[in-house]
């Protein structure tokens, strides 16, 4: 449902990306992982329209999106969930989910939701009225997915949910990507752990320096010599 | 005790100038994440739309108010995709110089096409007094305050209710993730330098008929306004509303008990006071890094 | 596009035109004695450009009069005129320009305090005498300056003769003052009140304001509080019209008072019928029995279509004060000669009438002036003084 083909992203000068390609499947979980500074994230904001391609085609369900503004792209239904979770520090928990819901107009739909996200998330149930900038910052990484799913989106973009989490807590949050993923929502999924997040995906690609170098099934690659050596500590 | 009230009165007055044209400037900033220099002459421009419509075209006052906040807001979406549209995330110098250039060229231009010379923006309201208790002042004073009431109660309502102000709001804590919200980025940046523009074209208005209306009364303006600004906080709605009702009040209770030669010093001996204890406002919390 | 043959046709006619109107001048001043030259500094542009206008206009007939009957001396004269803009270094240039390049005899201006006081430097370097019409500052005639006269009352001359006379006139007891926080407020509020106090009265209220201050309610409430029985507004007509109109609004109703600015007519238009009332000074009033007054007044409505203001007298007066001096300091071919002759005539003039009162230079250069003690009466001047004008 989600091609990529030949990315190229500069900033300025600097090319973070230089010719990326890869693909989603409808139903797949897809992990890109790569070190700091490989592109990863510049890989999933230039999908959801933050930053331009300098070249190459990105299509979302048979359809072009390299050029669409963020706003159309979200109305396609790509959600992403951006690296350090970037919640709304003064707006209540209950105000960031309406605003994970900002393009829709069923309120109904809304609201069903609303209770799944606090079905899913019980502690952001319990926190609905206080201000996000005072969770803590598991309870914000739940929040910065639980928003992403308030837009009902075809396909999920997250951005290293598992980052500055204590080992329990990134279990579960991997255990929730499972279950959202298992209630059919495909997944584009940038780690650093590689390990949890090859063992969670389908797919993955790995990324140095705005390349991929290698790419196949999850289990492949977890027993890949090189990923082994450079992501899995081996 | 009647000369202390009719002292916070006049405190009042002044704070609600001084708020109606803060709250624009921190709102501007908040959410497009740049500080408008030209914000005293959107004050002083919307003073003469109001002028204009009232007493050149004599329509009835609260019309040629509403009319002013509209077509202000018109002039705030032209100059928000002219001039601040391009300045978005630039460097700092590059906001300073443009928004510096477009007041240069809003005071010249009013200089050429009204002239230099005050004029007299009489209401119906100036004229007729309310003297209670030993107290006495202006219909159109008490007009003031509570019209400025009332607008910093709707723009409250709608801030903190109406979709598109939380849509504001998520713009000035976080940009990027308002944008991955789906939230029109250029959509809020227009409506907010509506409002902004708006808002400055109401104060106009409304203090028009108490003082004068000439070019240079922005420049007196701009500079409280961005006490008030840095006082509430940048970007901080709530914060610049107290302020400037705070400043008002103790500039007119300085003149009062201490004296009047102090009444400058009070307002920018508060602000450095801030400036060094807190430098985030005295509402701040520490602000999100703009993107 | 303008094509090039028209572009050399301009330029051809630009040159016969110079050479024609070279001839011209060449063939005038064969027949005539050269005339003497007159340097005016004074601000044509900028903010002051309006009674930089009137100061012009001023001028101008005083010249065209002069030259009607004859000129000075048979030599008729002429005024140049040099833009300063209201800026004190444009104003040295000007100076500058005047006094080395023209070679003027004389030099009158300027508008603004501060570009005399810059520009005074220039003209008593070249020994030229200059009279200042309107540039009210008190340091332009106490620095010692030989060459610099001014007939205007400064504003210390004009405070004093205010207060003497509301002291003399009124049995007031307490007075307020309310003044821009700025040399000329200052200065205002200090001559005011010790005349007061040298008469035994008391003054309740100091409170100051800055230029460009539109709320005057905190300062008028405290006054208010205190209850004088006059208040002097010390200050210009942009904030003394606010203030007139705010106390009241406060229902301040004391007896306001104030200098010249006050009684202009912007002022009574900026005050809507606040104003009612107010005694002020005035350098020039329009509606006396002087006959000097009187002739000036109409030729100056025939020249220019519209009553003269206090800046066109002003300056009107000073050409007369020069021709008064030229005629006796005599011909001389030496300019620096001429120069000091004519400073010196100057230095000599004793109640020379003139449309504001008789002119006699003290040893400072300052001429003694009475101004006018005015009050406002339904968008009207009434004269309180000097009586029976
Ligand atoms: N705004 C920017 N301006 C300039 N260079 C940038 C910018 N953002 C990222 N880069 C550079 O682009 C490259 C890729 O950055 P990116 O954020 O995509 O890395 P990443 O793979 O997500 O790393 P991490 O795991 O640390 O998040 C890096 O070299 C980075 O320094
Ligand atoms: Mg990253």
């Amino acid at each position: 449902m989600l091609n990529i083909e030949n990315l190229q992203v500069h900033y300025g000068r600097i090319e973070a990306l230089k010719g990326v390609s890869f693909s989603l499947a409808e139903g797949e979980i897809v992990t890109l992982i790569g070190a700091n500074g490989a592109g990863k994230s510049t890989t999933l904001k230039t999908i959801s329209g933050l930053l331009r391609a300098s070249a190459g085609k990105i299509t979302f369900m048979g359809r072009d999106i390299t050029t669409l503004r963020p706003s159309a792209i979200v109305n396609m239904g790509i959600a992403h969930v951006p690296e350090g979770r970037r919640v709304f520090p003064k707006m209540t928990v209950e105000e960031n989910l309406e605003m994970g819901a900002f393009v829709r107009k069923d309120q109904k739909g809304i609201k069903e939701d609303m209770d799944r996200v606090f079905q899913t998330f019980p502690i952001l149930k319990e926190r609905r009225t206080q201000i996000a900038g005072t969770l803590s910052g598991g309870e914000q990484q739940m929040l910065a997915i639980g928003r992403g799913l308030m837009t009902r989106p075809r396909l999920l973009l997250l951005d290293e949910p598992s980052l500055g989490l204590a080992p329990i807590l990134v279990e579960q949050i991997f255990q929730i990507i499972d279950d959202i993923h298992k209630q059919g929502t495909p997944i584009l999924l940038v780690e650093q752990n590689a390990y949890l997040a090859l063992q969670v995906a389908n797919r993955g690609y790995v990324l140095e320096t705005g390349s991929v170098v290698l790419e196949g099934d999850a289990k492949d690659l977890l027993n890949n010599e090189h990923v082994k050596k450079a992501y899995l500590g081996e | 005790m009647q000369n202390f009230i009719q002292q916070v009165m006049n405190g009042l007055v002044l704070g609600s100038v001084y708020a109606l044209i803060a709250l624009g400037l921190t709102m501007i900033y908040g959410v497009l994440g740049l500080i408008n220099w030209a914000h005293g002459e959107f004050y002083m421009v919307g003073a003469f739309v109001g002028y204009i419509l009232a007493v050149r075209m004599g329509l009835p006052y609260f019309v040629a108010l509403v009319g002013a906040m509209l077509i202000m807001a018109v002039f705030g979406i032209v100059v928000e995709r002219v001039v601040f549209l391009p300045l978005r995330g630039r460097p700092n110098m590059n906001v300073i110089i443009g928004t510096l250039g477009l007041s240069v060229f809003l005071l010249d231009g009013a200089n050429l096409t009204m002239g230099p010379d005050p004029v007299r923006f009489p209401s119906i309201y100036t004229d007729q007094f309310i003297r209670v208790l030993g107290i006495s002042f202006t219909v159109q004073r008490l007009l003031v305050v509570i019209v400025t009431l009332v607008l910093i109660a709707v723009l409250r309502l709608f801030i903190r209710n109406h979709k598109l102000g939380k849509a504001m709001r998520a713009c000035s804590q976080d940009l990027q993730a308002a944008s991955l919200m789906g939230i029109e980025i250029n959509h809020v940046a227009m409506i907010t330098a509506a409002i902004a523009a708006s808002l400055a074209a109401a104060a106009g208005t409304l203090i028009g008929p108490i003082f004068l209306v000439n070019p240079q009364m922005s420049i007196a303006a701009v500079g409280k306004a961005f006490a008030v600004t840095i006082l509430g906080g940048l970007g901080n709605v709530e914060g610049a509303v107290v302020a400037g009702f705070t400043l008002g009040l103790a500039e007119s209770l300085t003149v009062a008990y201490i004296s009047s030669y102090l009444k400058e010093i009070v307002a920018f001996a508060i602000l450095i006071t801030t400036l060094v204890f807190k430098p985030e406002g005295i509402f701040g919390k520490h602000s999100v890094e703009k993107v | 596009m303008i094509g090039t043959k028209t572009r050399a046709l301009v330029a051809l006619l630009l040159v016969v035109s110079v050479l024609v109107s070279g001839l011209l001048v060449a063939g005038c001043s064969k027949a005539e004695k050269e005339p003497i030259k007159i340097g005016v500094i004074g601000p044509f542009t900028g903010p002051n450009a309006k009674p930089g206008g009137r100061m012009k206009e001023g001028i101008e007939l005083a010249v065209e009069e002069i030259n009607a009957k004859g000129g000075i001396n048979g030599r008729k004269i002429v005024a140049i005129f040099e833009d300063d803009a209201s800026q004190p270094a444009q104003s040295v240039a000007a100076a500058e320009k005047l006094t080395t390049r023209d070679e003027v005899l004389l030099v009158i201006g300027a508008y603004n305090s501060a570009c005399v006081l810059a520009h005074m430097q220039v003209t008593e370097r070249e020994k030229t005498p200059q009279i200042n019409p309107i540039a009210v500052a008190t340091a332009i005639t106490e620095s010692g300056n030989k060459y610099m006269f001014r007939n205007c009352a400064t504003n210390p001359m004009q405070v004093s003769q205010l207060a003497d006379y509301v002291l003399k006139n009124f049995n007031f007891q307490k007075f307020a003052m309310l003044f821009e926080n700025t040399d000329y407020g200052r200065g205002i509020a200090e001559v005011f009140g010790a005349s007061v106090r040298q008469a035994g009265k008391q003054v309740v209220a100091e409170e100051a304001y800055n230029i460009g201050d539109t709320d005057f309610y905190s300062q008028l409430t405290k006054i208010k509080n205190l209850g004088p029985d006059a208040l002097l507004i010390g200050g210009n007509l942009t904030e003394g019209s606010q203030i007139a109109r705010q106390a009241r609004e406060l229902g301040l109703n004391v007896q306001l008072m104030g200098l010249g600015g006050l009684s202009s007519p912007e002022f009574d238009q900026l005050c809507d019928g606040a104003n009612e009332g107010l005694i002020c000074t005035s350098y020039f009033e329009v509606g006396t029995d002087d006959p000097l007054v009187k002739k000036f007044v109409e030729a100056y409505e025939k020249k220019f279509g519209k009553p003269p203001e206090m800046f066109a007298a002003a300056a009107y007066e000073a050409v007369y004060i020069a021709e008064e001096a030229i005629k006796k300091a005599g011909e001389h071919k030496n300019l620096a000669e001429w120069r000091q002759a004519v400073r010196d005539a100057l230095a000599k003039i004793k109640d020379l009438p003139g449309v504001q009162g008789p002119t006699t230079f003290d040893e400072k250069g300052q001429a003694d002036k009475k101004v006018y003690i005015v009050q406002w009466k339904n968008h009207e001047k009434v004269i309180l003084y000097p009586t029976g004008k």
